[in-house]
Order: structure tokens, then C-alpha cells, then sequence
């Protein structure tokens, strides 16, 4: 329902696009705004005057470069992509209603335009010694900090005569945990000795945030990303890691959907044998658990024991398919993507920008 | 091809019809402003101030709206014609606020915008010699509070070239010649300010009208609250707040208080002298809500 005072609250960031709403329908960060003109669909964001000019810059490059299947934004009547009104930002597009006929086909649709983005903005970059060093250091400091404090945890939990059902079941994965911890941690080392003997690395537009949720079919069910505001270049397995790490814990997902999927991707971009190490590192860092964690140190006056318990479990369960998948996946592919460098369209050839 | 042509093919519009000619239009996104430009320099600073000074504030400047191919203006052979928002329901002076964060962002967006380029502007200058002058039909002792006033501005004049000379190199702003409150229009409930097409000044002599107007319109505290609106967006502690100074005590107002006397009969110089004392009074009045606020400010940071 729309009240008078949302319409109000709403007119000046509306004006900018001379809408009119006739009914403001909330969907989370999303307002659907009914006019006579149409339905769209109004982003509300938190956005530095950098972040917006580089999301706007994001979603322009990739209509340029032949990526068509973003969800377009309006500009406003003064030829803004964004308003920004106080701390808010605000953007506009058009409204695509959710059709559950396509659920199914969601992630193969996502994996894929994630593929043909990458694809369309490869690029390897000159190798500098100081990136790579930076990069390795700073994740490995990271993750050794959150491991020591993980360990203390584990230490206070031993010491006490009754331990909670969350620290018993905690405990009880605590070796497996670490054990993967250090599995991470070998694979990000393997990555930083290959980087530093091949003196490559490639960078790719990451969408920042892949998830179902950033994708949406148009009325002709044609699939369209979304939500490119934590846009930014980086190693592609970056999104492939956010990616199957919450499909992951999905609980009907299997580790044979999980490669039907990543060879799906592979088909625009075949990962090199570090950048698979990588994702194998990535994955294998037990960082959900780790929070499950911080959430029964610092909230847990606020979900009840079995409720920490069970997402710590659920946690566990993902990271158990998370290390199948992981061992599925390690056997490398066939190179291809030699073959196809030098016809790849990159978003940053035009004086190495995107 | 009439205008009405022009404006619904280059903006996708339908069903424009005059409201006003040449002025204000209908069209299917309500009623529209026209402004039609001869200097395409000056077109580009009215785009441009209107455009930066929009950015982050809660209040809208009237921009340009762009054309479907995202242009600024169109050209009917004759002049360059920008199209505006319009709206008639005055905004008021309640919300000081709003009105601070405006005139903060314009200041803020006049110094960084590096506007000088290839742009005339006007360089107000206050004449003290003219004044001089226009007061020599007034010198006997009839005229008290005129010589009185004299002395009081010359002394003013010192001051404000003091300051002036404190700070010679901070960004002066570029501004329109005209600042007002009437401008202030309400769409739905945020400030929409409609701009004009004037001539730019390099000067806070229109900060210092509009401060001085809205003095006449509200009390001393409201403006001290404006100015305090406006500090924490343009901050007026350092070098920009003397400038500000320096045009605040700079006598502008003796120039329009010696233009209004009439010697051609006893009545009218009666008024005139009347008006004379009231605009000088309101001067003072002005000057001392201002350097009071400027005194508490410092007191402030001294705490």
C-alpha cells in the first residue's frame, strides 16, 4: 500500500525521472512505482560520489562492449544515472516481475552471463611483483588472525566443565575445520609461488555480488544481471567462490549440479591451473563457520541455543559438499583459453580502462 | 518548424501548448520553463552552477533538462532554448535548513566549479567617491544623519579593505547577480530554486543581499540559524567566511539610501530621509546579527 507520506518521501527522488506514482509497492531495497507511464523498479543504495560514478560507468561499458543483458538504467531529465539525495542513492529501471517458470533454469542462466562477462572483460594484467605480494599478504594475515581467534575460542570452550550444545558441536568439527583451514591457507600459497614463477595474473569484471537474486527474466524470459554496485576488477574467482559458496548451502544442491555449472562457466573462461587453486582456496576457508561462531560470541542473546546450533550444523553440512565439490574440481581442464586470448573483446583495451 | 515542434520532437514530448508565451509551456510532464540564450559561454555557466551546486543537496536548482540525445539546450537558428521545471508555490522561510544547505552547496560548488575560464563575470565595486558625490546636494545641517552615516561608511569601507586585503588568495565565488527568496519554490516539500540568466558576478555581494533579504523577512536568530546552515556546509570559519565579512560591511546600502532622497519638495524629502534612516538602521541591524554570529563562532572553537 502506498501512504501519502511515502509518496512525499519518494516525490523528490521521482521528480528527477517527472514520475508521478499512483502506488509504491516495497520489495526490500526495491520500491515498485506504479505510474501512468509504466512500472519501474527504484534501487535504493549507499554509494560514495566514486562508487556512483564508477556503477554508472560499470553498467554504460558493458552495453559498449556487447553485454546487453544488464538491466538497463533510466537516466533522469537532467541525464543522471543516479540521484543521490542525503546519504541515499537512488537509481531506476524497469520493473521485470519474478516468473517461477524460470527458477529452475536460474542458475545456469547466472553462471552463464557471469561467464560471458568475465569473458568480454579478460585481461591479463603485466605482472607487478608488489600487487601480488599485497594481495597474498594481506588475505594470509586475514586468515591466520581469524584462525588464532577461532583457536581461542575452541581453548575457552575446553576449559569449561559444561559446554554449551553449540561449543560440544563446535568441538566436535573443530580438527576438520582447521583442517581445511590450512588447506586454504596451502592453496593460497601454491597460487602466490605460481604467480610469482609464471609472472602472470588475470583480472576480470567481477559483479561483486553474484546471487540468484541478481538475476531477473524480462517479459520474454530472456535473463538479466542486476545490482552491479560492488562492481570491481579482480581475479575471476572471486565471484565463482561468492557464488558456489552459498549455492553450496542450499540444501538440494549437489556437488554434480556444481560442475555441470562451473564447466558452464568454463566455456567463456577456462580457469588456469592457479586460478582453480584459487577457488579451491577460497572455498576451502571455513569462513561461514567462523561466523557462525562470532554469531553465538557476540549475539546470541538473540537466537536461541538450537537455532545457533542448527546454523552452525548447517554450516558444517555445506563446508563437508564444499570439500567434495572442491576434490571433484581439482583435476584441471585442458587449456583453451590461449586459443581464444587474442579474440576476446576486453573491457579495458581502450587505454587499459574499463 | 515552430518552436513547439522543436521542443516536442528534441524532448519527446506530446501536447505542448503555450502557457505564457514565450515563457511557459504545457506539456504531458506538467509545465515547463523556457529560457532562451544568446551567449553560449554564459549558457554553459548557468549549466554548469546549476548542475554542481544539485549535487548532494535535499534542494533542486532548476537544470536543464536534457534533450532525448542528452543535450543541454537546442538551437532554433536564433538562440540556444534550455528547458526548466517550473512551479509557483513559494517555498517561504520556515525551513531554514534547506535554505542553508542550498546556499552552502551554491558557494561550495562556485569555488570548486573553476567556472573563470573563458567566462565574463562583473566585478561589483563599490564607489565611495560616487557616493561623494550624489551627497553633496545634501550638506547642511539638516542632513545630520546623512553626514553621520557618511563617516560610518567610510570607516566600514576601511574595515572591509582590511579584510580584503587579509585574504587575496582564496577563490572569490562566481555567482548570479541575483540571489532571492521569491525564487524558492515548494515541489512536494523540498526547495526547488529557480534560477535566472543573468550575467555572472565574481563577488558575495548576492550572498549578501539574500542574507540581508532574509533578515527583513525574519528575525536576527533565524539568519544567525541560516548562517549556521550554511557553515556546515561551506564552512565560514576561515578565509570565505572574511570575504563573506568584508561584503557585509562594505556600505552597499548608501548608494540606494543617497538615490532615494528627492529635495523637489518638502514631503518628499521628509520620505526620503525616513526611508534613508530605516535601510541604514536595518544595516546596522544586519552587520551586528552577523559579526555577533560570527564572534559566538568563534567563541565556540576558542571553547
Amino acid at each position: 500500500m502506498t501512504t501519502e507520506k511515502e509518496t512525499l518521501n519518494y516525490g523528490p527522488v521521482l521528480f528527477h525521472y517527472d514520475l508521478f506514482p499512483e502506488k509504491l509497492e516495497r520489495h526490500g531495497k526495491v520500491k515498485k512505482v506504479i505510474t501512468k507511464r509504466g512500472t519501474f523498479a527504484l534501487k535504493e543504495a549507499e554509494m560514495n560520489e566514486e562508487e556512483r560514478s564508477w556503477f554508472t560507468h560499470v553498467i554504460q561499458r558493458l552495453s559498449e562492449i556487447g553485454f546487453h543483458q544488464v538491466v538497463p538504467l533510466y537516466p533522469t531529465k537532467f541525464g543522471d544515472y543516479t540521484v543521490q539525495l542525503g546519504p541515499k542513492t537512488y537509481y531506476l529501471m524497469p520493473w521485470f516481475a519474478s516468473d517461477e517458470r524460470n527458477e529452475r533454469a536460474k542458475d545456469e542462466v547466472l553462471l552463464d552471463h557471469l561467464g560471458k562477462v568475465h569473458a568480454l572483460t579478460l585481461k591479463e594484467q603485466d605482472f607487478s611483483n608488489e600487487v601480488v605480494e599485497h594481495s597474498y599478504q594481506y588475505l594470509m594475515n586475514r586468515w591466520e588472525n581469524r584462525q588464532f581467534e577461532m583457536e581461542r575460542f575452541t581453548e575457552e570452550a575446553e576449559q569449561k566443565t559444561y559446554m554449551s550444545p553449540f561449543e560440544l558441536t563446535y568441538l566436535s568439527h573443530f580438527h576438520q575445520i582447521m583442517r581445511m583451514t590450512e588447506e586454504a591457507k596451502r592453496r593460497l600459497k601454491d597460487w602466490y609461488d605460481t604467480c610469482q614463477r609464471e609472472k602472470r595474473y588475470r583480472s576480470v569484471l567481477c559483479h561483486g555480488k553474484v546471487s540468484r537474486n541478481h538475476l531477473i527474466f524480462n517479459p520474454t524470459g530472456e535473463g538479466h544481471l542486476l545490482n552491479f554496485e560492488k562492481a570491481v576488477l579482480d581475479t575471476p574467482v572471486r565471484d565463482l567462490a561468492v557464488y558456489f559458496r552459498r549455492a553450496a548451502h542450499q540444501r538440494d544442491w549437489t556437488i554434480e549440479e556444481g560442475k555441470v555449472l562451473l564447466d558452464l562457466y568454463e566455456k567463456h573462461v577456462p580457469l588456469l591451473n592457479e586460478e582453480r587453486g584459487l577457488l579451491i582456496s577460497y572455498l576451502s576457508y571455513p569462513e561461514p563457520v567462523f561466523n557462525a561462531v562470532d554469531l553465538y560470541s557476540n549475539k546470541r542473546t538473540q537466537f536461541s541455543q538450537i537455532e545457533l546450533v542448527h546454523r552452525l550444523e548447517s554450516r558444517i553440512r555445506a563446508m563437508k559438499k564444499i570439500r567434495d565439490f572442491c576434490d571433484a574440481i581439482m583435476i584441471a581442464p585442458p587449456p583453451a583459453f590461449e586459443e581464444n586470448a587474442s579474440n576476446k573483446i576486453h573491457i579495458n583495451n581502450e587505454e587499459d580502462h574499463i | 518548424m515552430g518552436l513547439i515542434n522543436l521542443l516536442e520532437n528534441e524532448y519527446d514530448l506530446y501536447g505542448v501548448r503555450w502557457k505564457q508565451e514565450p515563457h511557459i509551456i504545457m506539456t504531458d510532464f506538467g509545465e515547463k520553463r523556457l529560457r532562451y540564450w544568446k551567449d553560449e559561454e554564459m549558457l554553459k555557466w548557468h549549466v554548469r552552477w546549476r548542475d554542481e551546486s544539485s549535487k548532494g543537496s535535499s534542494a533542486v536548482p532548476d537544470r536543464m533538462i536534457r534533450t532525448r540525445d542528452g543535450e543541454s539546450a537546442v538551437f532554433d537558428g536564433k538562440h540556444w532554448i534550455t528547458l526548466h521545471d517550473y512551479a509557483e508555490t513559494l517555498f517561504g522561510c520556515e525551513e531554514v535548513e534547506r535554505w542553508g544547505q542550498f546556499i552552502g552547496q551554491l558557494l561550495t560548488a562556485s569555488v570548486q566549479g573553476n567556472y573563470r575560464k573563458d567566462l565574463s563575470v562583473e566585478y561589483p565595486v563599490f564607489d565611495y567617491n560616487h557616493c561623494l558625490e550624489l551627497a553633496q546636494n545634501y550638506t547642511d545641517g539638516t542632513f545630520q544623519i546623512l553626514n553621520t552615516s557618511l563617516a560610518e561608511a567610510k570607516k566600514r569601507l576601511r574595515f572591509a579593505d582590511a579584510l580584503h586585503k587579509k585574504v587575496q588568495n582564496t577563490q572569490v565565488p562566481i555567482l548570479e547577480k541575483e540571489i532571492c527568496i521569491a525564487n524558492g519554490k515548494r515541489i512536494f516539500h523540498f526547495l526547488f530554486y529557480q534560477g535566472g540568466d543573468s550575467k555572472p558576478v565574481q563577488s558575495y555581494l548576492p550572498i549578501r543581499n539574500f542574507l540581508f533579504e532574509w533578515l527583513e523577512h525574519n528575525s536576527p536568530l533565524s539568519l544567525k540559524m541560516l548562517l549556521t546552515e550554511i557553515d556546515r556546509i561551506f564552512p565560514l570559519s576561515g578565509d570565505n567566511g572574511l570575504l563573506l565579512l568584508a561584503e557585509i560591511t562594505t556600505p552597499w546600502e548608501l548608494t540606494d539610501c543617497l538615490n532615494r532622497l528627492d529635495n523637489t519638495s518638502l514631503e518628499k524629502m521628509v520620505e526620503g530621509m525616513n526611508m534613508y534612516e530605516a535601510i541604514w538602521d536595518a544595516n546596522r541591524t544586519f552587520l551586528k546579527t552577523v559579526t555577533e554570529w560570527f564572534d559566538e563562532k568563534r567563541r565556540k572553537v576558542a571553547l
